[in-house]
C-alpha cells in the first residue's frame, strides 16, 4: 500500500516539482501570500472554475466539450435580454441553469445516440451557439445588466472579503465532488467513460449517462454565464469565446484523463487556481501580459507530458 | 545435429524482470545455436511474452545480460535488436496491407538514392530473398490480397531482409490452415540450413516435439530446464509445465428430467440465425457451440438483451421475456459474463472493488447516495469468496492476472444473485488450476438450481461441464448431444457438418 503510494508520487514527481517552484516564486513576489491577493485569485478563477468542473463530467464520461464558451455566450445573451424584460434574478438564475443544460444534452444526444465524434459535435455546436448569440443580439451588446449586482458583493471574513462568486465556486466543486464519487450515477459515469462496451453489459444505461454528463457540462456553463453577468454585467456575441480552452487545461493540469474515466474534480479545480496563480504572478511581476500564454502553454504541456509517461510505465 | 560446444548466436544469462513489483522473469538462462529451433514452452503467465520480449529488445530486463555472437549487447529498443540481428515475429502480424510485398519487406530500409526510393533494385533484392526461402510469391503482390499463411512467410521473409541470425516466433501457426503449416515447417527446415537461429514460441505442443531440437521449459517466471526435444515426450512436457498435478474432478451428476424451464427461446431469426429453438432447465447446463459465425454468439447476446431477435419469442420461468438492454435482463435474474475480458469485461481505469461491484451498486446504495463503505465490505466478501489473490481492493484491475480477472467478473455477476446464466468463453486464456476452480463453481451454481448456458469453441470445457450440447452451424441447430453423446469427436463432427 505505501509502496503503490511512493510509486504513485514518483510518478507524479515533475507536477510536484512545478507546483513547489510555484510555490517559491510566489514566497518570493512580494505581496503575493495575502488574503487580497489570494481572495482575488479564488475569484478571477472562479468562472472557468465553474467551467472546468462541468467540463470534468464531460471529460471522465470519455466525451469532449468544446461548447462550453459558446453555451455560456447564448446563455448570458438570453439572461441578459430577459432580464430587460423585467424578469426576477431567482427565475433568472433557474433559467440560465436550465438552458445550459438543454443547450449541453444536445451535444450528449448527438454523441450518444448518432454517435458522431464528441470533438466534431461539440465543434459543430460552438458553431450553431455563437451563431445563435449574435442572430439574438442582433450584432448588439446589451449593457447595463444590474439584475445579479448581489452577486458581485461578498461575505467578510475577519478583514477579507471573500466574493459570493468564489463561494459560488466552491460550492459548485464540492457538489460535483459528492455527485462524482458518492452517488451510483458518478460510478457509472467512470465506468462508461473507462470502458463504455463493458459498462453497457453491466446492466448501466451508457447513453443517458453520456447525455447527463453533457447536460451538467452544458448546466456549468449556464452558471458561468450569471457569475461572468454579476462581474461584467454585460452581454457581446462573443461573451465567453475561448473559455473551453481554460476549462479543459484546467482539467488536463488537474490530471483529468481525457482518454475518460479517470480524475477528479477537486484535480480540476486545482488546476485551475494554479493557472490562475500563474497568471495573478506575471502581472503582479510587471512582465508584459503577453508572457501569460507563454508560460500558461508550457505548464499545460509539461503536466500532459508527465501523465502520458506515467500512463506509459504503467502499461509495463 | 548441433554440436554443443558451438558459440550460441544469442544467449541470455540471469535474466530477471518485475512488473509493478511483481516478478516476470526470476534468473532466467535461455540461448540458441546457430542452425538451431529451440522452443519455449510454458502456461499463460510462465514468462515467455516477458523473455520474448527481452530478445525483442521491447523490453530492458532489471538484471542480467545479453550476448550476441559472445559479445555483450544491451537493445535499446525493437530496433536495436533487429540491428543486431534479432527479429521477433509477432502473433499479430505487422505488414502494411496496402503496400506491396517488396515495399514491406524493405519498410525503414528501403534501398534509396538520395530522397528517393529505387524501386527496381527494391523489387530485384526482394524477389532474391523470396527466391532463396523458396516462397512462390511475387514481390509486386499487394499483402492485403495475400492468404493469412502466406503473410506468415512474407513476415519471415521481412526478418532476413534485415540480415537476421536469430528469428523468433511467437505462435506463428496460430491463424494458419494444415498444409499452410507444413509450408511454415519445411521454410524453417531451410533457414535451419542457413544457420539461423529460431526461438519457437507455441502452445501446440505436437508441433514443438515435431520441429524443436530443444525445448525449454518456464513457470512461474523460472526456468524449470532444457531438454533435447527427442527425450521428452508430450506427458512430461505437459507434466514440466504444470509443475503439479491438476485433479480433474469428474463431472458431477445432476438431475434433470423434471426440473422446469428455466429459459428458451423458439424460432429464433436474426441475420445470422435462422429458427433455432432452445431450452435450459433448472439446474442444468447446457453447452452451445459452432464455428465462428454459426450464431451462437449472437444467440447469447439476444439472451442478454444486448442484440436483438428479429423474429422469436423467448421465456423466462415460464413468463415471456424481451430485453431490450442488459438493464432488463439484469431486473429479471439473467446475468452473462463476457467472453472477451479486455473488451467487454473489465473497466481498466477502475480499480477491484469497483469493477467488482459494477452490476450490484443498488446493494450499496443509501437514498440518493452511494454508501462506500458497503461498496468495500460487498467487494471483500465476493473476493474472498471466489478467492481473488490480491495485494488489496485498491488495486487495478489490470494488475491481476488473466485468471483472477476472470474471477472478478465471475463474482460480479453471481453476486446480482442470477437465475440465469450465460458464460462466454469462461476459461480462455485461462491457467489450469484457476480453470478447474471456475468449473467446479460453475457446477456448484447448477447445483444451487441455476440455469447455465454455456457458450464456448473449447470442446474440452464443454466435455467437461455440459450436460446437454446444441451446436450450431450456419444459424441452425446442427445437432443436439445428450449426455453420454458429448464427446470432442462427436461435437467437431457437428460443427463442421462431417458424417451428418
Amino acid at each position: 500500500m505505501n509502496r503503490q503510494m511512493a510509486q504513485k508520487l514518483a510518478a507524479r514527481l515533475p507536477q510536484i516539482l512545478l507546483a513547489v517552484v510555484a510555490l517559491v516564486l510566489m514566497a518570493r513576489t512580494d505581496r503575493f501570500f495575502t488574503p487580497t491577493t489570494l481572495g482575488s485569485i479564488l475569484k478571477l478563477a472562479s468562472i472557468v472554475g465553474v467551467l472546468a468542473a462541468g467540463q470534468t463530467f464531460a471529460l471522465i464520461g470519455g466525451g469532449f466539450d468544446l461548447s462550453q464558451g459558446a453555451a455560456l455566450g447564448l446563455v448570458a445573451a438570453a439572461t441578459a435580454w430577459l432580464s430587460t424584460q423585467g424578469v426576477p434574478a431567482p427565475a433568472l438564475v433557474v433559467f440560465a441553469l436550465g438552458l445550459g443544460a438543454f443547450l449541453g444534452s444536445i451535444n450528449g444526444v448527438f454523441v450518444a445516440t448518432a454517435r458522431t465524434n464528441a470533438f466534431v459535435t461539440t465543434l459543430s455546436t460552438l458553431l450553431i451557439f455563437r451563431g445563435t448569440t449574435f442572430a439574438l443580439l442582433n450584432g448588439h451588446p446589451i449593457a447595463n445588466v444590474r439584475v445579479f449586482r448581489l452577486l458581485d458583493e461578498g461575505l467578510t471574513l475577519g478583514t477579507t472579503l471573500v466574493a459570493w462568486r468564489s463561494v459560488v465556486f466552491l460550492s459548485f466543486v464540492g457538489i460535483a465532488w459528492v455527485i462524482l464519487r458518492r452517488t451510483v450515477f458518478g460510478q457509472h459515469l467512470y465506468a462508461t467513460g473507462g470502458n463504455a462496451e463493458a459498462a453497457r453489459l453491466a446492466g448501466i444505461r451508457t447513453s443517458y449517462v453520456k447525455v447527463a454528463s453533457f447536460a451538467l457540462s452544458g448546466m456549468s456553463a449556464g452558471l458561468a454565464a450569471v457569475l461572468l453577468l454579476s462581474w461584467v454585467r454585460l452581454a457581446k456575441p462573443d461573451t465567453g469565446t475561448g473559455y473551453e480552452l481554460d476549462a479543459i487545461a484546467a482539467c488536463v493540469v488537474g490530471g483529468v484523463s481525457l482518454q475518460g474515466g479517470a480524475g477528479s474534480v477537486i484535480g480540476a479545480a486545482f488546476g485551475c487556481l494554479l493557472l490562475q496563480s500563474l497568471g495573478t504572478l506575471i502581472t503582479m511581476s510587471r512582465f508584459p501580459d503577453e508572457y501569460r500564454n507563454l508560460v500558461t502553454g508550457a505548464v499545460i504541456l509539461t503536466f500532459a507530458a508527465t501523465d502520458a509517461l506515467a500512463r506509459r510505465s504503467d502499461r509495463r | 545435429m548441433t554440436s554443443v560446444r558451438l558459440l550460441p548466436r544469442v544467449a541470455l544469462h540471469e535474466i530477471s524482470k518485475a512488473f509493478a513489483g511483481a516478478p516476470a522473469l526470476r534468473g532466467v538462462d535461455f540461448d540458441v545455436l546457430p542452425g538451431e529451433i529451440h522452443a519455449l514452452c510454458g502456461e499463460n503467465g510462465a514468462g515467455k511474452s516477458t523473455l520474448m520480449n527481452v530478445l525483442g529488445g521491447v523490453i530492458r530486463p532489471d538484471h542480467g545480460k545479453i550476448e550476441i555472437d559472445g559479445r555483450d549487447v544491451i537493445f535499446r529498443g525493437p530496433a536495436d535488436a533487429l540491428e543486431q540481428g534479432v527479429a521477433v515475429i509477432h502473433q499479430e502480424l505487422s505488414l502494411v496491407p496496402c503496400l506491396t510485398v517488396a515495399e514491406n519487406l524493405y519498410l525503414g530500409h528501403e534501398p534509396r538514392l538520395g530522397p528517393w526510393i529505387r524501386r527496381n533494385v527494391m523489387f530485384r533484392k526482394a524477389d532474391a530473398i523470396l527466391e532463396r526461402l523458396g516462397f512462390k510469391v511475387s514481390s509486386r503482390a499487394k499483402v492485403a490480397n495475400l492468404p493469412i499463411g502466406t503473410r506468415q512467410l512474407v513476415e519471415i521473409a521481412k526478418a532476413l531482409s534485415w540480415a537476421a541470425k536469430v528469428l523468433v516466433l511467437d505462435e506463428p501457426t496460430a491463424a494458419l490452415s494444415r498444409a499452410e503449416v507444413e509450408r511454415l515447417f519445411e521454410a524453417l527446415a531451410d533457414l535451419k540450413k542457413q544457420h539461423i537461429a529460431i526461438v519457437y514460441i507455441s502452445h501446440h505442443l505436437d508441433e514443438v516435439n515435431e520441429i524443436a531440437d530443444r525445448v525449454t521449459v518456464l513457470r512461474d517466471g523460472r526456468r524449470v530446464g532444457t531438454w533435447l526435444a527427442r527425450d521428452l515426450g508430450t506427458d512430461r512436457l505437459i507434466q514440466q509445465m504444470l509443475g503439479q498435478e491438476v485433479a480433474i474432478a469428474e463431472k458431477s451428476m445432476r438431475p434433470q428430467e423434471e426440473s422446469s424451464i428455466c429459459w428458451r427461446v423458439t424460432e429464433a431469426r436474426t441475420d445470422t440465425l435462422n429458427g433455432v429453438d432452445l431450452s435450459v432447465r433448472t439446474g442444468e447446463i447446457v453447452g452451445l457451440t459452432g464455428l465462428a459465425g454459426a450464431g451462437h454468439e449472437q444467440l447469447a447476446s439476444c439472451a442478454f438483451g444486448s442484440e436483438h431477435l428479429t423474429s422469436g419469442r423467448m421465456g423466462l420461468l415460464g413468463e415471456p421475456y424481451q430485453p431490450n438492454h442488459p438493464r432488463h435482463a439484469i431486473t429479471r435474474g439473467v446475468a452473462s459474463v463476457p467472453g472477451d475480458r479486455r473488451r467487454s469485461g473489465l473497466i481498466p481505469t477502475l480499480d477491484i472493488a469497483d469493477n467488482l461491484t459494477l452490476s450490484i451498486l443498488d446493494q450499496a446504495q443509501r437514498r440518493f447516495f452511494l454508501d462506500r463503505t458497503a461498496m468495500r465490505t460487498l467487494a471483500k466478501r465476493w473476493c474472498d469468496t471466489f478467492e481473488v489473490a490480491r495485494k488489496s481492493l485498491t488495486q487495478g484491475i489490470l494488475t491481476l492476472s488473466g485468471g483472477n480477472q476472470q474471477k472478478v467478473l465471475m463474482a460480479r455477476w453471481v453476486a446480482t444473485s442470477p437465475k440465469f446464466l450465460i458464460l462466454n468463453d469462461p476459461t480462455r486464456g485461462i491457467d489450469v488450476k484457476t480453470r478447474e476452480s471456475i468449473h467446479q463453481r460453475v457446477e456448484a451454481l447448477a447445483e444451487a438450481g441455476l440455469g447455465v448456458l454455456l457458450v464456448t469453441s473449447d470442446t474440452q470445457e464443454l466435455v467437461r461441464l455440459a450436460d446437454r450440447v446444441v451446436v450450431l452451424r450456419e444459424g441452425r441447430v446442427a445437432a443436439e448431444l445428450g449426455r453420454l453423446g458429448i464427446s470432442e469427436e462427436t461435437i467437431v463432427a457437428a460443427m463442421i457438418g462431417a458424417g451428418a
